[in-house]
Formats: C-alpha cells, structure tokens, sequence
C-alpha cells in the first residue's frame, strides 16, 4: 500500500538537492501550466510532461498555477531555482501579456531561456444554438445589423478566447458586448443556453459540442481545415480573407538554466513529440505536434518576439488592457 | 404505458451495461482504492480531494479509461464523507461541504452522540447517493438542459437565496449575520479581480492569490474551538460514548428519515446546477429542517436533523454534479475540470454525444458511484467505533494533536506557511466571533461564494447593458429574490415583535 | 403583554432562537440597504459620486439625531453587539482605504472596485445598525478571557509556519506540540514529552511516509548548522 501510495502521489523523490547538470534529472520535475487542470492547455502539457516523463526517467508533475490572465505562473516559475527543476508550458498569451499587461512582473523575451514550440492548436468560431445565421456570410450580417450588442464569451482575460474576440473584433471593424468568464466551462454554460452570440476557442474545448450539434459552428482560424472537423471552412475563406490564429505552445525554463540541463528538456519534448501516443492524442483535439526543427530553443525565441510585435498593435488599437 | 416500458426498458439495459462495466474485479479494486484513499484524505484536514486527484491524474493515464474514472470519482465522494468526521468529532470543516455539518454534528459529538452522528452521516450519505445515481441513470439529459436556463441573474438570485439560508441558520442576531455574510464576500475580494489586477492586497505579494479556504476555515473553527475549550477545561475532558451508541433508536430512527429525504430532495436539485449550486445544498437543506421542525430552538445544540439534512443534501450535490460534466462537457466545480481533464487526456472529449458514443464508459461510471457508496457505507460503519474511541482521550491530551495536524494540513495544501500565518489570524478571529456571538458559518459561506457572486453579477450587467432590472425581470431570478424577501421579512418581523412585547410587558 | 393575532408560519423559530433586535436598528439597515439600492440605480443614471456623498451624509446625520432624540446614548447596554459594530466599522475602513485605488467601471461594465463598492457599503450600513443595537438593547456582558490558551495556541500555530522550512517537519512538530500542552494548567512534563514524541511519529508515519508529502523533515538552518559542524552535505540528503 505504501509503495502505492508513493507512486500514486508521484512524489518518489523526497527533494534529494545538490543536483548537478551532468546526472540532470535526479529528481521530479515540476511544470507549471498557467491555466486551470481540465483546460486546452493543461491538457496539452498534462500530454506532454508524460511523454517526457518517460524520457527524462523522473516524473514531470504538472502543477497548475491558475489566474491572473495567465501571468501568475510565469511570475512564479521566473522567481524559481533556475537548476531545471521548475519548467513552464504556456500558449500564445506569452507574447500577448506584455502589451496587455503595463505591470507585468516579468519580461517574456529576457527572464526565460527557450526550450522549444510544442504545437499550434487551432480555434473554431461558434456561436448559440438560436443564432439564424447559416454560415460565416450570415454571421457578417448579424454582426452588422446588432452592432456592438453582439456579445461574445471568452474564458478570462488572456485567455486564447480573448485573442481570437481581439482578432475578430478588429477584422469587422465592430467593437463586441465582450463577456469575461473563468474558464470555457461557464462561457459554455451561457452559448448552450442561448444568452450569448459569438465565441472562438480552440477546437479541444469545442469540438464536443460542435460535434454534438449543440451549438452552431462557422469556421476555424487556420488556413486549412482541420481533421477532426471537416466540414468546418477555413474563416479566411468564409467571409474573413486573411482572418488567421492558432494557439501555439512553448516549454520555457528559468533564466539561468544551465545549457546542458535546457538541451536535455529540448531533447525529451522532441522526442515527446516523435512519441505515436502524443500524435494520436494531438490529432484527437485537432492539432498536430511542431516540426522537429520548430521544438528547439532558438524557434520558440524567434517565434515569441514575432508574436509579441504582432500583437502589440492589435490590443493598443483594441484598447483592451487588462490592468 | 409503451413510454414508460421502454423508459425503464432502456433504464434496465443501460445499468445492465454499467454494472457489467463496474463489476469486474479490477474495477471494483480501483473504486474500492478510490474511497479510501479519499475518505483517508478527507478525514485528515488539508489536502482535499483536488490536490490529491491532480497528484493521482499521471497514474490513470496507464489504467483504463473506466477505472481511471471510477477510481477518480470514488476519491471524489469519499473526500466528502472523511471530511464530515471530522467536522462532527473535532469542528474541523476541512471542506465546504461540511462547514454545516459541523454546527450541529460536532455538538452532538459533545454530548456523547458522536456515534449516532456518524452512523446519521453515512446513512444519509448513502441513502441520498442512491437516489442521485438513479436521477442520473433516468434523467440526466433532461436535467442537464433544464439547468441551462438558469442565466446569470438567476445564479445572482440564487445565491443571495442561499444567504438568506444562512440568516436562517444562524442561532442568535440576525443583523450579526447578514453583517457577517458580507464580511465574508468581502474577504472573498482579496487577491486577484477578474483582469488579474490585484484587489484590497496593499501591496503584499502574499495577499495577491487572495486567502485559501482551508486556512480560513481551520482556523475560524478548528483553532478558534481550541482557544474556546481552553476558556473552561473542566468541562471539557473526556467523552463517554460506546459502541452501541450509534444504533440509533426507533424514535431516532423516525426523526432522521424526512430530513435526509429533504436533503436528498434539495441536494439533487441543486447539484444540477453547473454554476456552483451544490455549495449553497447543505446551507438550504439545513435551514428547511429549522423552519419545519417544532423545535426549533435545538438547532445548533446537537440536533439529529441538522445532521442528517445537510449530510444528505452534500452527497446528493456531490454525485448529481457529474450531469453536467458527463452530459454537456461542463465542469460545476474544480474536481470535475480534473476529471474532465482526465477524460481528454484518454482521448475522450466529453460533450453531449458520450452517452451515445462511449456508452459502456457513462453507464459504467455512473453504476460504479452506488457501488462506491455502498463501498464507503460498509467501510465506514465499522470505524465508527474506532472514531468515538478516539474523543475519549482527555481533550488536554487531543489539543495540542489537532493544533499540530491542522498546521500541517495547512501548510501541506500550497507548501506555503503564510496560509499557516492565515489560519493563525483566523484563529483568533474565530474566537472573537464566539465571544460576541456572530455566527462563523454565514461568513465562510459569504467566502466560499464571494468570487462567484461577483462574476455573476457582472455577466448579468453586461448582459443586460447596465439595465439592474434584470433581477426582477427575469422569471425564474424574479421569484427566487421574492422568496428570499419574504423569508427574510418572516424571521425579522418576530425579531422586532419580541423587542416590543418586551417592551410592553415592562 | 399582547397577544399576537395571527401567527407567522416561522415566528415559533424566530422568537425562541433570535436575539431581541431593536426595531431602530432593524429600521436604520432595511432604510440603509434601500439607500444603497437608490445609490447605485443612481449612478447607473451617471449622477456624479458628490451627490452620492451627500445622501450617505444625510443618512449619518439623520441617524445621530434620531439616537439622540430617543435617548439612545445611555451608555453600551449590550456589548457583544456594541464592539461587534465598532469591529466592522474597523474593517470597513480597512476595506475602504483598499478600494480608493479600484476602478470603479461603468455599470454596464463593473471594474474592479463596483462589486466590492456594494458590499462595502452594506456592512457599513449593517455595522451602524448593530451598534445601535449594543445601545438600545440589554445582553449579557462579556466572559473572561483564556489569555495563556489564546496565546499559546495561536504562538504556535505562527511559530510552525516561521520555522517549517528553515528548522524542517520533526523539529517544528517536536516544538509546536510540546509547547502546545501548557496551554492548559494541567499540564505534566511527562505528558507534554510524550504528546509531542507521538505526535512526531505519528505525523511522520501519514504525511510523509504515507502520503508522500514533499517537505523536509529537518529544514535548511539545521541543514547549515550541520554543515558548519563538519557534517558532510551528502551524508544528511534529508535536509534541504
């Protein structure tokens, strides 16, 4: 019972320090995941820090940090022992925070080193059962002729709901009753319940309902349609031409880490990527793992900063700051 | 009559199904795991059935899907009946759901009933788990739609019934509670608002997640009881109860049966609800059997019903809130975003296409929580016993062992000893409240709702463009608020009527 | 005495179990609640906050006078309500001097500080009420208190989580429970050693040995004590 209890609770290792870079892993790993257990994104990092777990030969235990628009687990895992034992998984919001956040406790680009991109997980628009409109044109029309009384659900500040509302808003010029929830969960309670229009999220949270009929569904963000969904049109080809946003997701470390420890956590998320059960799960939510070359450090860096500058206009024209 | 032949054909077949999924000697070792790891996590104050379901999540993912969940949920429910030990044997609420239980249970367990007081709990427990189960196998469709009407406004509504509840409960002033409810929705306020900007923090990065409940509560209750058993310890010294205690008598037995199948009756209904309804269940169900009994003055002294009420209407919540979760894909509370967690990461999306999709998983999930419950009943009578042994050890030998394991506890929920600080602070608050007779139950529940409420609140306002009418427009919120002003008018009327026969009789 | 002529369906519950609530009090919270409806249906209407200001002051001012007429300041004649009042109106400052800085929002969409705001103000109003209340009506007076109990106990609980991490789980149990046994005068020697040994094995036994709870069990001054006594690191993993 003992010895199942121990394995049960994941926590083999009493916390043995002194670790050094060359035996790296000694003990458990820690990865923070900035969203709460259950979500898109924890269910990703959940996915991977089991592949890795069986790579690195030490369990990767995720530790969700929930709140503040994401921010709060970052903020943790930057006052972290930099030594490689306190990772951090967390999605697009990383390059959306600085610009939305004027006190941000952290510099994305400066206080993490980069250990690689894990996927890009695309969004889906849908919207409440009673909405007339029969596709994306319709929805266009609604739009139009509702103004800034449609109203549109996200899952918090931050969130990758939030984004897409962003995107959306400033690709038809029309500013939305924007409805803050804590999580999809309870966005989903108000689209099924007929009292809010619009909501765009990625396809782990929605592919359920959409595949149920329970709630109406016009498109998905990336430019091509996506497998679990096939009868979802690309949005850029719906009415919106250009309209694109996938949520990607990167592992980052402490600033600090020494380089062999981050080469070998950029070699256990590779192969946890090449890992056939990760694949299925992945094909399963609608996404796909990067590209071998894409979970690398330099990538991610590359891929964050882009991102950054890309959405920092966007929120500044939005307006929309969260502090 | 074909209707209803083929409701309860189709009703037969599918727990058919879910038993034959359940029964297999595998799974009923996982659900038998389940319960008692959770009733051993309950029992002891910290960590809670969230914590310990998050450390498990990395060990399912090797077992089948069905057992993962089974034994899951089994840590789920018998979190739940552990964490009502030790409300009624030591005041020590380590969940919400058992904040009620201790007013009357841990009363009871002072006068030598603790037996009795378990024995009512795991009943009523089990009795309010089977109904739930069959309210699950017979409607959960149709519940999980009927809870989706209920907008914003009518959770606002909803919650300030559930306050009234509390106003109800509480034993002395009734200004005193409505001001504690407040206090707590305020205390509730600490930490981060929606936006992630910090709130009432004073710039104290320890304030910035805001107070954990576990804190609060151990500290309001189990630290501020210390201190009040210290005020005279001549009283307080051993308990004498025995064994046989707990074999209730005929009339005992007759005055437990309408409370926990009222219990049962709010608990369900409640439960549904997606949004956190099932935390105001035990407050409701708690009240009712105050406003209906003839005695109501027992209440809050060791009263039979204030136990059986409540026990039965959490366990009834707690297993009807996997309809939502199972049926829409909606977790109402944090241990269901796990599960649901648990689902995807086994490459099943829950959503409303389960119950057609993976049949085998939904029914046998659903059989495998009765099999839990009765799990739980025969584990738990016989340590019943073991229990009431337990408050014969002369209190001033017992404190200083609940002072240690409640800091333990605490600091074992975050690895953080401000909460250890927190529970500290709440200790000497819980004491003051006792010492000027405010009721501590109002305020934890005000702290246990507060975020909610306001997030509630504010999606109502947006939803309506700032229009406050919402409230009263709106039928089903309309008519929740009318019950509540009228409640609420009920119990001060004779307040102030007694003042003034006071009065005259001078 | 008066008979009541008709019976509420709850007056049996309310009248044995409340206290004796002064109809002022009652009358200045339900008229204080009102205003804090009227208050915020007004600034939904964007009535600007100084006339707010002015009809909070008005009800403090008509509150006084209507104390004052009825003779209300004879003096604390319940003082389990009088500093259970004067306690909220405390916290409400506390309150009140975080919300300054909240943004308030619009109504169509509440900031930060809106519902707070709301809930400010009606334990405001609900604390003026029960402290007219320890004015207008008797209650008991207060009991002694156990100041030895109240200050060990809640010494300790503080001191367990000062000293967790730097002296670690058995050293912190060890103290915590022994120190713990004087809080009350039948405390022996033995028993208090005794206590606080169980204690530490027992808690051993289920958090870290059972549970697998990731605290140290001797914590990091003593892992820097041992060193500086020529203890080697490696040979005390236990301690971190």
């Amino acid at each position: 019972m003992r010895k199942w209890l121990l394995a049960a609770a994941g926590i083999l290792a009493l916390g043995i320090s002194g670790a050094s870079a060359q035996n790296y892993p000694t003990r458990s790993i820690t990865m923070m995941i900035p969203f709460a257990a259950g979500g898109p994104t924890d269910t990703v990092g959940r996915l991977i820090a089991e592949s890795m777990t069986k790579n690195l030969g030490q369990q990767v235990i995720v530790e969700n940090a929930a709140g503040a628009g994401g921010t709060r687990a970052p903020g943790l895992v930057v006052k972290a022992t930099p030594d490689g034992y306190t990772i951090l998984l967390h999605h697009i919001g990383m390059s959306t925070a600085p610009t939305l956040y004027r006190k941000l406790a952290y510099k994305p680009l400066e206080d993490f080193e980069f250990v690689g991109l894990v996927t890009d997980a695309p969004m889906s628009l849908i919207a409440r059962p009673g909405l007339e409109a029969k596709d994306m044109k319709g929805v266009l029309e609604y739009i139009a002729k509702t103004k800034e009384k449609t109203s549109y659900a996200n899952a918090g500040i931050g969130s990758a709901s939030h984004l897409c509302g962003m995107l959306l808003q400033a690709a038809v010029k029309q500013q939305f009753n924007t409805i803050n929830f804590s999580g999809t969960g309870p966005a989903m309670t108000d689209i099924l319940g007929d009292r809010v229009d619009l909501m765009c999220d990625q396809t782990t949270n929605t592919t359920g309902q959409i595949k149920g009929g329970k709630v109406k569904a016009y498109g998905v963000t990336t430019k091509t349609r996506v497998k679990s969904l096939p009868d979802l049109p690309p949005l850029d080809q719906a009415g919106l031409p250009g309209f694109e946003v996938a949520v990607w997701h990167g592992i980052y470390a402490p600033k600090g880490t020494p380089k062999e420890v981050v080469a070998r956590l950029t070699q256990a998320l590779q192969a946890a990527l090449k890992d056939p059960k990760v694949i299925s799960a992945f094909a399963e939510l609608g996404t796909e793992p990067v590209p071998q070359d894409q979970a690398t450090g330099p990538a991610l860096q590359a891929k964050l900063k882009a991102e950054i500058d890309k959405w920092r206009p966007l929120i500044q024209a939005a307006g929309q700051f969260a502090d | 009559m074909d209707i209803f032949a083929d409701f309860f054909g189709g009703m037969g077949a599918n727990l058919a199904l879910g038993f034959s999924q359940a029964v297999t000697l595998d799974n009923l070792f996982y659900c038998f795991v389940g319960v008692l790891l959770g009733t051993a996590i309950g029992v002891l104050p910290g960590l809670g059935p969230i914590a310990t379901i998050a450390l498990l999540l990395p060990i399912t993912f090797k077992l089948d899907p069905v057992s993962a969940l089974i034994m899951l949920s089994g840590i789920y429910y018998g979190a739940q009946y552990g964490g009502s030990t030790t409300a009624i044997l030591i005041n020590l609420p380590g969940e919400t759901s058992s904040v009620v239980t201790a007013i009357d249970g841990h009363q009871m367990a002072k006068k030598g009933k603790a037996g009795l007081a378990l024995f009512t709990s795991a009943v009523g427990s089990f009795f309010a788990g089977t109904v739930a189960t069959f309210l699950i196998v017979g409607f959960a469709p149709v519940l999980a739609s009927a809870a989706l009407k209920f907008s914003p406004a009518d959770y606002f509504s909803l919650m300030v019934m559930g306050f009234v509840a509390a106003v109800v409960l509480a034993q002395g002033s009734l200004l005193k509670a409505l001001a504690m409810i407040v206090l707590g929705l305020l205390i509730a306020m600490v930490g981060p608002s929606e936006s992630g900007s910090p709130r009432f923090t004073f710039d104290n990065p320890e304030f910035f997640d805001g107070f954990d409940f576990v804190a609060l509560s151990m500290g309001i209750f189990g630290i501020g009881e210390i201190i009040r058993n210290l005020e005279d310890e001549t009283k307080r010294e051993a308990i004498k109860s025995r064994f046989l205690d707990l074999i209730p008598t005929k009339a005992e037995l007759k005055e437990m049966i309408p409370p926990i199948l009222r219990g049962t009756g709010i608990g369900s209904a409640l439960g549904i609800l997606p949004g956190g309804g099932a935390i105001l269940g035990a407050f409701a169900a708690y009240s009712l059997e105050k406003r209906l009994s003839k005695t109501p003055q027992d209440f809050g002294k060791g009263k039979l019903a204030g136990v059986a009420g409540p026990e039965s209407a959490n366990n009834a919540g707690a297993q009807v809130s996997f309809i939502p979760m199972l049926t829409l894909g909606i977790p109402s509370n944090p241990v269901m975003a796990l599960m649901l967690g648990a689902l995807i990461i086994h490459r099943i999306v829950p959503g409303p296409t389960l119950v057609t999709d993976r049949p085998e998983l939904f029914w046998g999930v659903v059989s495998s929580m009765w099999i839990g419950n009765f799990m739980l009943l025969v584990l738990n009578l016989p340590l019943i016993g073991m229990w009431v042994k337990f408050l014969t050890i002369p209190y001033r030998l017992l404190f200083p062992g609940i002072v240690t394991i409640c800091c333990i506890g605490v600091y074992s929920v975050s690895n953080n000893p401000f909460d250890v600080h927190t529970m500290a602070a709440c200790g000497l608050i819980g004491y003051v409240l006792f010492k000027l007779e405010c009721e501590p139950a109002p305020l934890l529940l005000g702290f246990v709702i507060g975020r909610l409420m306001e997030q509630y609140f504010t999606r109502a306002m947006q939803l309506s463009f700032g229009d406050a009418t919402v409230f009263v427009r709106e039928p089903i919120s309309a008519s929740l608020l009318l019950v509540s002003a009228i409640a609420l008018v009920l119990v001060l009327l004779p307040a102030i009527r007694k003042k003034r026969e006071e009065a005259f009789a001078e | 005495m008066i008979r009541p002529i008709f019976k509420f369906p709850g007056a049996n519950m309310a009248s044995t179990t409340s206290k004796p609530t002064s109809p002022l009090a009652v009358i200045t919270a339900v008229i204080g609640a009102a205003l804090i409806g009227v208050l915020f249906y007004l600034r939904s209407i964007e009535v600007g906050w100084y006339v707010l200001l002015a009809l909070i002051a008005a009800y403090l001012v008509a509150a006084f006078f209507v104390l004052r007429r009825d003779g209300g300041f004879g003096g604390v004649s319940n003082p389990k309500d009088f500093y259970t009042g004067i306690l909220l109106l405390g916290a409400c400052g506390v309150f009140a001097a975080g919300l300054v800085e909240l943004p308030l929002g619009r109504v169509a969409r509440p900031g930060p500080g809106f519902f707070p705001l709301m809930l400010l103000s009606l334990l405001f109003i609900f604390s003026i009420a029960i402290l007219i209340n320890g004015l207008r009506t008797k209650g008991e007076a207060l009991t002694p208190v156990p100041w030895r109990g109240l200050i060990i106990i809640t010494g300790m609980t503080v001191f367990f989580g000062a000293t967790i991490k730097g002296l670690g789980f058995i050293p912190a149990i060890v103290v915590t429970a022994f120190v713990s046994c004087l809080a009350t005068r039948h405390w022996t020697l033995v028993s208090a050693f005794a206590t606080a040994a169980i204690l530490a094995v027992f808690s051993w036994a289920i958090f870290i040995w059972g549970l697998g709870l990731p605290i140290a069990l001797c914590g990091s001054w003593l892992r820097a004590l041992l060193i500086s006594l020529g203890v080697a690191g490696e040979s005390i993993p236990f301690c971190y």
